[in-house]
């Protein structure tokens, strides 16, 4: 009995010593390294002119004519309509990008007073395809908003696309004698405007 | 235990975070104005190419003149040729440099839309009138006037 009591003893205290005192314990601990991996690229969006003349403002006769409009020499009448265009290009890189884009007011014109009244009502802005559009890539009916979803500008290569922006200019006249003859020689200009995309 | 708890409590609150804010891309271009647009002048030209002379006239003479229309300016056109107005006389219009065929019915408007650099001849024929008096004169007064159309 002794015998046993002192290992029952024994046991014990070693089991208070790994009860112990509350202040320390020993635990297991391991580490791994966490490797750096390869690198996180951010994407891009952006909007510019397009390289060469059809990223310069042009001018031209709206209806087919057998000439062609001369900014220098050409001459609008009572009746006529002429229209600016001008092609931006659109770079974007993103696998979740979603953006629009649009004008960030209506062009007007502007200059003599009153020929400007002559042309305001008849003036129009809109935005459009110029050559070839991916699918996701969209412009509404109404030619003010340009939509690109989700996964349209992922991949390997960035999405690049056109977009031709047309201002027409109308001269309309309502009638006989309606058109003053303080309208003639006169000059006019159509004021500038931004194409903003916008992440969404 | 307490310390480790409390770090990982605090990770997942910075990333579930304020939803209300957050950056987004926005880029622009400027569409630009352009070359200024000029516009341009519309006038009526009517010269005498063959004049008319109505001096000295004797009963039931006639004499005859050619006028050239033609628009000064910009943009295409038509014209009307009103009534005249002819003291101690009458007068019949033609087209063309010849007074033959069928007078025109005054007023008369062309509708067909001339080109910009368009001339219309208009031959004139006056004649005095039977009971002309002398020394009465006679006058013509011829009005023509034009509209301008688009240049297209």
């Amino acid at each position: 009995m002794r015998k046993t009591t002192k290992g029952a003893i024994a046991v014990g205290a070693g089991v208070a010593l790994l009860l112990g005192g509350a202040g320390t314990m020993a635990a297991w601990r391991v580490s791994a390294g966490v490797g750096q991996g390869t690198s996180v690229t951010s994407g891009k969006l952006d909007v510019v002119a397009k390289t060469g003349a059809t990223g310069l403002p042009v001018w031209s006769w709206t209806n087919a004519s057998p000439t062609t409009f001369d900014v220098v020499n050409s001459r609008i009448v009572p009746g006529d309509s002429v229209t600016r265009t001008q092609v931006f290009t659109v770079t974007a890189r993103g696998d979740h990008l979603t953006f629009t884009g649009a004008l960030d007011l209506a062009p007007t014109v502007t200059g003599d007073p009153t020929l400007v009244a002559k042309l305001t009502s008849g003036t129009t802005t809109t935005l459009s395809q110029s050559g070839t559009w991916p699918t996701g890539v969209s412009v509404n009916g109404a030619g003010t908003l340009i939509t690109v979803t989700s996964g349209t500008a992922g991949g390997a290569a960035d999405l690049t696309f056109d977009v031709k922006v047309t201002s027409v200019v109308n001269w309309v006249s309502v009638g006989v004698g309606t058109d003053a003859a303080n309208t003639m020689n006169q000059t006019v200009n159509l004021a500038a405007a931004n194409l903003v995309l916008t992440q969404s | 235990m307490r310390a480790r708890l409390i770090a990982v409590v605090a990770v997942g609150l910075l990333f579930v975070g304020s939803s209300a804010a957050y950056g987004a891309w926005s880029r622009g271009a400027v569409v630009a104005a352009g070359s200024p647009v000029l516009s341009g002048s519309f006038d009526l030209s009517a010269p005498w190419t063959q004049p008319l002379s109505l001096t000295g006239m004797y009963p039931a003479q006639k004499r005859t003149g050619v006028v050239q229309l033609s628009r000064t300016g910009n943009g295409r056109w038509v014209y009307t040729v009103g009534a005249p107005t002819v003291v101690g006389g009458t007068a019949k219009v033609f087209l063309g440099t010849g007074c033959t065929g069928t007078a025109l019915v005054l007023p008369f408007s062309q509708t067909t839309v001339q080109a910009g650099a368009a001339t219309v001849d208009l031959c004139v024929e006056v004649t005095a009138s039977a009971t002309l008096a002398p020394g009465q004169t006679v006058s013509l007064t011829l009005p023509v006037t034009a509209e301008n159309r688009s240049t297209n």
